[in-house]
């Protein structure tokens, strides 16, 4: 009788505010109720953070930072919020999207997500690309810098209009460095849109990464060079795509841009998986923290971290890093051929190249130099191989990607 | 902590909410003092230093409050305990919000060389200065018993729903709820509501507006178009409309969860037709705030000469723009409404042909003008800034007509600007009104309708602002200044 009376006046907004307790409740139980572990979350971050000895006062806000940030990421349905989002952008007709690690995101004409570069002073990298040849010169071993392209075309306005992209400026300014210094380079970016492929073939919609055949497109590019100019004979076989399987999985990958806007706004990419028809023999090493793990098989077991694709793994699972990736040092020992070999210093754009480039050398060992703190000169002069290749895509001025240097 | 930040909506307030009506029900100190405690917690969150501020703030001001009860007969103690205690409160607001401003200032025109470490601006400090000054005043006029509890005083003055963004509350209006609230559903349901209004216009409208005026404003003179230049104007002065009142409707709407009614600070302020209605408008708090405790006490308009008007006038819009932040900027914008108002009232303005539509329209446009030109001002970072920014508005920078920006910001944000300028007009209102004339009138289907259609709208908006808040899209906190 008495919940009879308290509904027959402003029915609305008691409802309204029995929703709202509902969900805010919900919220916080599923806080604690779901896989995210709050407390090692929050004392994860609080002492990556806050040091042993911080006075008292910058401890408490160091604390509070945290257990915010730890709120942020862990917030029940996190994911379904932000499909959500992406629902209500898609239907705004939004193409901006405010983004708190990029700045903004961007839908191109081709519906594909990504973010803009800035302009950048290439100096210092260049600077730093210049030493290294000099160091290299001496152990008498060649560089060539392999400039790999940006998601966006240097001819065409694939952001809205008032948006200007400078990845394509920087890296013309940075070759250009390069051409002055009489250092070689190979730029993908020339060919890279011409091949007959489309935008859309090329870089994947929901990542900021090339497609796996754009990747190898490139790769095939990449052999020609070092076959013609570098005194390799990489045989044709390993670079015909015939002797190569494609195994396309539709629907099946939502990239890192796609992630940060909802899979209603980005959709979703088909992912192809290209490995050797041919017989393969492998032992790759993979070193980080001077800890080492060994693989040992053929191209799909020992080149491919097949986690990344195994089923029942939701399309959010990062597909591309399957060619294994984001190891400090990184080697392919090939048994199936028996000359040439490869240091390739790569951005993520180089994780399909260094497993296809496996295929048709004895050696392929790849640093990152984000994670690799020795003398890349010093390794270098130890493993001794044919060529020194850089790989950077257009977004890689200014972010560390150029310390040589022992740190 | 913000009321736009998730660890608010999904921890704090479930958690106060919970607990205050659950093992503190019956027990009205013991809820007071648990408030009292919460929105300490809620104050250090961003501030863990400056709490200590605020509790010197409420201890002192509770002795000033005692002091001046016992010797209210006394008007000569009295007025000298209200003296030191606005000395006292002012002193603290100036040392943080404006010794540097000062500094500064010496320095640049008498060329001296002083130098003064920076010095950080409590959040939220003229909020609760005024709260504090409000208190001891309120109490010396007879309008407010005395408060002996020293944790009412202290809720009073940093109750979490107020502390950071307003609105202003006055002690004689607060005094008796404090003890003597009484919660009820209803209430609770309208606050539920109240509150999902403004987080619906902070989030949804105010932050998207302000991703074009940030935009604006920070362009250079020579990067900035004319059309955007007005796009920017026109979204900064919708942002900090639907911000600052979406902020006002969720403190009252807190307020009222926990059986506290606020008085309104808005009153759509862009439907005016003159500066003087835009204050009676906007900010009411605020503006009441000096009427009672500044305006009046020097004599108001009721003085014999005009000279004495336009000073009283001319201080207490000096003192509204400094209010808003140490800069000339503030200053410069409060000093304009000080002009326009003055000649206001000298012209009779407000009472200039009334009725006639042209009239209306010319005047409306007039008030909207200046509002628009005022929040330039009031945007801009130096006076330079505005003057530039100003002039690129009125077709004096020589730059283009039109640009990129302005075509994919007016792209990107047509329906929100659309329904800003809706909503900034009293259609919701409107609506209302006509609505329960008509549900009155007996219409079942109405009353069905809006069970439905209201609880699913508000919760709708709710999640959409949510999946922005988790999403982690622009959410600018815009009373850092004040």
């Amino acid at each position: 009788m008495e919940l009879k009376k308290i509904f027959t006046t402003y029915k609305a907004e008691k409802i309204t505010a029995i929703a709202f307790l509902v969900v805010i409740f919900g919220m916080l139980a599923g806080l604690f109720l779901t896989d995210h572990n709050i407390k090692e979350d929050f004392l994860k971050d609080y002492r990556t953070t806050i040091l042993p000895g911080t006075p008292i006062i910058e401890r408490i806000a160091g604390a509070i930072d945290s257990l915010e940030l730890t709120i942020d990421s862990d917030t029940y349905k996190r994911e379904d919020y932000i499909d959500f989002y992406g629902w209500v952008q898609k239907y705004l007709g939004k193409r901006v999207m405010v983004d708190i690690g990029y700045g903004e995101l961007y839908k191109t004409k081709y519906g594909q997500i990504t973010y803009a570069v800035p302009k950048q002073d290439v100096s210092e990298e260049l600077e730093s690309i210049y030493q290294l040849k000099k160091e290299l010169d001496n152990y008498d071993i060649p560089l060539l810098y392999v400039q790999a392209p940006f998601k966006l075309t240097p001819e065409e306005q694939q952001l809205p209009e008032n948006v200007k992209d400078y990845a394509n400026e920087n890296a013309d300014r940075f070759l250009k460095g390069l051409d002055a210094a009489k250092i070689d380079y190979l730029d993908l970016r020339e060919n890279y849109w011409s091949k007959g492929m489309t935008q859309n073939q090329l870089f994947f919609n929901t990542d900021h990464h090339w497609t796996i055949n754009g990747a190898f497109q490139s790769y095939q590019e990449i052999v020609d060079t070092l076959n013609g100019e570098y005194g390799f004979r990489i045989d044709e076989r390993y670079t015909d795509l015939n002797n190569f399987n494609q195994e396309v999985f539709q629907d099946y990958y939502l990239g890192s841009m796609g992630r940060r806007v909802g899979e209603p706004y980005a959709g979703i990419d088909d992912f192809t998986l290209i490995t050797p028809k041919f017989e393969t023999n492998y032992t790759v090493y993979e070193r980080d923290y001077g800890a080492e793990k060994i693989f040992e098989g053929d191209f799909r077991e020992a080149v491919l971290t097949k986690a990344y694709l195994a089923e029942g793994t939701p399309p959010e699972t990062n597909r591309y890093a399957v060619y294994h990736g984001d190891n400090a040092e990184l080697q392919f020992v090939n048994h199936k051929v028996q000359r040439s070999k490869i240091l390739l210093i790569k951005d993520s754009f180089g994780l399909p190249i260094y497993s296809f480039l496996s295929t048709g050398v004895n050696e392929v060992t790849a640093l990152d130099v984000r994670l690799f703190k020795d003398s890349v000169a010093e390794y270098a002069e130890k493993y001794d191989p044919d060529v020194v290749i850089i790989l950077y895509n257009g977004d890689c001025f200014g972010d560390h990607m150029f310390r040589f240097k022992s740190r | 902590m913000l009321f736009t930040s998730l660890i608010f909506i999904v921890c704090y307030l479930p958690v106060v909410l919970i607990l205050y009506y659950t093992v503190l029900r019956k027990h009205r100190k013991l809820q007071n003092f648990f408030l009292l405690i919460a929105s300490l917690g809620f104050y250090a969150w961003g501030e863990p230093k400056f709490v200590f501020l605020l509790m010197l703030s409420i201890s002192v001001n509770w002795i000033f409050g005692l002091a001046v009860a016992r010797h209210r007969e006394n008007t000569t103690w009295a007025k000298w305990i209200i003296f030191i205690m606005v000395a006292f409160n002012l002193s603290i607001l100036y040392v943080f919000k404006y010794l540097m401003f000062t500094i500064s200032n010496i320095n640049r025109f008498w060329g001296t060389d002083f130098t003064v470490s920076k010095i950080i601006l409590p959040i939220g400090i003229s909020f609760f200065t005024f709260h504090a000054i409000s208190y001891v005043i309120d109490i010396y006029r007879g309008k407010a018993e005395v408060q002996k509890n020293l944790f009412h005083v202290g809720l009073y003055i940093v109750f979490f729903p107020q502390l950071v963004a307003g609105p202003i509350l006055r002690y004689s209006v607060i005094a008796d709820q404090i003890m003597g609230r009484k919660e009820t559903f209803e209430d609770f349901s309208q606050g539920v509501c109240r509150f999902l209004m403004g987080f619906g216009k902070k989030i949804l409208l105010a932050n998207n507006f302000a991703l074009i005026a940030d935009t604006a404003f920070s362009l250079h003179s020579t990067e900035l178009s004319v059309s955007f230049a007005w796009l920017g104007a026109i979204a900064y002065t919708l942002q900090i409309y639907f911000d600052f009142s979406g902020y006002s409707d969720m403190a009252i709407g807190l307020g009222k969860m926990f059986g506290f009614h606020f008085p309104e600070n808005f009153n759509y302020p862009y439907v005016s037709k003159s500066t003087s209605e835009f204050w009676r408008r906007w900010h009411i708090s605020l503006g009441t705030w000096f009427r009672d405790y500044v305006y009046i006490p020097l004599g108001g308009s009721r003085v014999e000469s005009s000279g004495r008007l336009f000073f009283n006038l001319f201080v207490v819009w000096s003192l509204t723009g400094l209010w808003h932040g140490a800069s000339w900027t503030f200053l410069c914008w409060g000093l304009l409404y000080f002009v326009s108002i003055s000649l206001e009232k000298v012209t009779n303005f407000e009472k200039l042909a009334n009725g006639q539509v042209a009239v209306t329209i010319a005047k409306h446009v007039y008030t909207m003008l200046l509002v628009i030109f005022g929040w330039v001002l009031f945007r801009a970072t130096t006076i330079a800034g505005a003057v530039s920014y100003l002039k690129t508005m009125l077709f004096l920078n020589g730059a283009q007509f039109l640009d990129g920006n302005t075509l994919v910001y007016l792209a990107e944000n047509q329906l929100f600007l659309v329904l800003g300028i809706l909503f900034s007009m009293p259609i919701a209102k409107a609506f209302s009104i006509w609505y329960e004339d008509k549900r009155s009138s007996g219409s079942p289907i109405l009353t069905v309708a809006k069970m439905i259609v209201y609880p699913s709208t508000l919760l709708f908006l709710f999640f959409i602002a949510m999946s922005y808040i988790v999403k982690g899209s622009y959410n600018p906190f815009i009373y850092f200044n004040f």
